[in-house]
């Protein structure tokens, strides 16, 4: 194995490590982070949830799901990202100030839509409706 | 590049930036203004650089007299309509920012539709469009408990769908045989597969979408619904901008193929049908915007006569229709707007005693109605005649017989609503409605429109051919 | 190692039958959502006929493959258009059964 296909492996490990961490990290964090032995989740571990109030009833309910605006919007971009492909592909010759700012552009445009969100209330977490058509 | 080319659609894509802007803060009044700032420019631009030409983005969009010629015509219906909507009643007061994005979006869409020459091209533009307008139905206010808009908008959009995916299933059959996207390519090496099936089973798929835009006959379901459901505003756009680039994409995807007997005689049976069809449902409603969405069918009828002719002549004869087309019905939902108090739907009785509440709205609604019954010497009475003309020097006598006969049955319904106009007494509302100078101003361009289309055919015939002649 | 099939008519059918679910399900469901889900089979359908004539038949082996991003990109626009429409609908009807929207006589 050559030098040149070793160090794209490597590449591609620290990329994974990269991924790993991001996974991984939140979790690590939260454990670290998290109150232990208070009053709200100690003697639980028998109950479905292990912490705050005790459960009552059933959990087959309708719930408001606030976050559907959330939903909606990541439907939106998690398709958008197909689009930041190609640009690998197309822009491989080197850094150009040219395809920079094209990019630009283009994650510009996008990003309106989360402005407009923002401005509209939706990131605001409380369970009323934003946008009673 | 020549960005001369692209002005008038980057000029629009401006206006939409600064209305995107506004509707940040939800100020309303300014996001109208610079929407009607942006359709002005843009018509102005588009009015200046007819006579353009050239291709831009990879042989993806091409910019002839054809494209100027809708882009100009598109835009002046969108100015228009945004002129005599006034403040936007009909619209929820909390989106009327946003609704005017959508309505520049949808503009732009088009634009670039009737200059497009490469299905990825097309396909995107016709998309930007369509999902604008699908988005423009349901902003109708709810303030008198009104509901119907919801439905309009999920029907029209499954429809609008399931159109989008016919089209697209063609156009990989189309794909498949030629190997590439671009309708130059396409039109070379079409010709010559034109014995297999999947070729004629493709085009007639990309067909159905241009189809369901201007609501031929098995893809009609959608236009009563719409039309009554939207908002008077949204319908006076829906039923005049988006059918200008229909017949485009009509006119330049039928193109590519050499008419087969079969082609020819599938057209005809669908143009047979939207009429009679739209004639016939058209006769018996009281709604006025529901049998506007019917008459559209029957209209559509016509235009297709023009285009199964496959020639030059037919097509140009297609483009000056629905010029008047646009105009006629600009100029009756512009009345509809503004009898309309707060946004609600009008019945065909409701616009009794019209002619004491305000001679000049009256006077356009007559006018416009008796062009839309083919009486001479107006907009419709000439495109009419010169369709069926057309059709009958190709030979389908039958088609020209059955077209005539709905000529006559259409005079009915649109007479008798000249007749509530002028000849009943106001039955509920009887004060005299104010009409703004803006409003006078595109009401007396409408008349005098349809006027000037019906006697000076010539003329804009012969822009209509040279175009298809440098576009072809 | 799983061998797919290397024949141009099999991506063909597939699609065909695809689009044949899409069509069916866009006539006959009773819920708005399961219309969009058979709207999506036709555009899925219309994204594997783009694939195969891409693998198999087009010289220029980029053009199907963006046409198929562009079909994807679309679609997920038009699933966030129709679902916040549906919940328009949802509010003013309690229902998102197509039988119930019969306030138009369409």
């Amino acid at each position: 194995m050559d030098q040149k296909s070793l160090m794209d492996l490597l590449y591609v490990a620290a990329f994974f490590l990269g991924g790993l961490g991001f996974a991984l990290g939140p979790l690590i964090l939260a454990n670290i982070l998290a109150p232990r032995g208070t009053r709200s989740i100690s003697n639980k571990s028998k109950q479905f949830i292990e912490c705050g109030m005790e459960p009552i009833g059933d959990a087959w309910i309708r719930f408001g799901a606030v976050y559907y605006l959330y939903a909606l919007m990541f439907l939106a971009f998690d398709v958008d990202v197909l689009f930041l492909f190609p640009v690998a592909v197309a822009y491989n010759h080197g850094f150009a100030a040219y395809d920079f700012f094209e990019i630009l552009l283009f994650v510009g445009i996008l990003s309106l839509a989360i402005i407009y969100a923002w401005r509209k209330g939706v990131f605001e977490w409380n369970r009323r409706v934003y946008s009673r058509p | 590049m020549n960005i001369m080319l692209f002005a008038p659609e980057l000029f629009l894509l401006l206006g939409a930036l600064i209305v995107f802007l506004l509707s940040l803060s939800d100020d309303h009044n300014s996001a109208r203004n610079v929407a009607l700032a942006a359709g002005f420019g843009a018509l102005i631009l588009s009015a200046s650089g007819v006579n353009l030409s050239g291709m831009m983005f990879g042989g993806a969009y091409s910019v002839d007299l054809f494209s100027q010629l809708f882009k100009t015509m598109i835009t002046a219906g969108m100015t228009a309509v945004l002129i005599f909507g006034g403040r936007h009643q009909g619209i929820e007061k909390r989106v009327r920012p946003e609704y005017y994005l959508c309505l520049i979006l949808s503009t732009l869409g088009l634009m670039m539709l009737v200059s497009s020459v490469d299905l990825v091209a097309i396909f995107v533009s016709l998309e930007l469009s369509s999902f604008s307008l699908y988005l423009m139905l349901p902003m109708r206010s709810t303030e008198h408990g009104l509901r119907i808009q919801m439905e309009a908008g999920i029907k029209y959009m499954l429809f609008g769908v399931m159109a989008t995916g016919i089209m697209l299933f063609g156009m990989s059959y189309i794909f498949g045989l030629t190997g590439s996207t671009s309708l130059t390519a396409i039109t070379a090496k079409l010709p010559a597969l034109i014995h297999e099936p999947a070729a004629v089973v493709g085009i007639v798929m990309i067909l159905c979408v241009f189809m369901f835009k201007l609501a031929i006959f098995p893809f009609h379901f959608w236009v009563s619904d719409a039309y009554e459901g939207g908002a008077n505003e949204t319908t006076a756009f829906l039923a005049t901008v988006p059918k200008l680039a229909g017949v485009a994409m009509l006119i330049r995807i039928v193109n590519l193929i050499n008419p087969s007997e079969a082609i020819i005689n599938f057209m005809a049976i669908l143009a047979v049908c939207s009429m009679f069809y739209g004639n016939l449902c058209a006769l018996r409603q009281t709604d006025f915007k529901r049998m506007m969405g019917f008459s559209a069918v029957a209209h559509a009828g016509f235009v297709l006569l023009g285009i199964l002719t496959f020639k030059e002549a037919g097509y140009a004869t297609s483009i000056y229709y629905i010029l008047g087309y646009l105009v006629m019905n600009l100029a009756c939902f512009m009345v509809i707007c503004k009898v309309s108090k707060s946004g609600e739907n009008v019945p065909i009785a409701g616009l009794a005693g019209l002619y004491k509440r305000s001679p000049l709205l009256a006077f356009t609604m007559g006018l416009s109605m008796f062009a839309l019954a083919g009486i001479p010497p107006f907009a419709g009475f000439m495109g009419e005649f010169l369709l069926l003309a057309g059709a009958m020097q190709a030979g389908h006598l039958t088609v020209v017989i059955l077209g005539a006969l709905n000529a006559a049955i259409a005079i009915y319904y649109y007479l008798s609503v000249v007749k509530v106009t002028y000849c009943n007494e106001p039955e509920v509302d009887t004060e005299p409605i104010r009409v703004d100078i803006g409003t006078k101003a595109v009401s007396l361009v409408l008349i005098s429109a349809i006027i000037f289309i019906g006697i000076y055919p010539a003329a804009l015939l012969d822009m209509a051919s040279t175009a298809l002649r440098l576009a072809f | 190692m799983l061998q797919l099939s290397a024949n141009l008519n099999t991506y063909l059918i597939m699609a065909a039958f695809l689009f044949g679910i899409g069509f069916y399900g866009l006539i006959n469901r009773r819920t708005l959502i399961g219309m969009l889900i058979s709207a999506e089979l036709i555009l899925s359908g219309a994204s594997l006929n783009f694939m195969a004539f891409n693998r198999f038949l087009a010289p220029d082996p980029v053009v199907g493959q963006v046409f198929t991003l562009f079909i994807m990109g679309i679609a997920a626009a038009e699933a966030a258009i129709a679902l916040s429409i549906i919940i328009a609908v949802y509010r003013n009807y309690k229902s998102i059964a197509a039988e119930d929207l019969n306030d138009l006589k369409g």
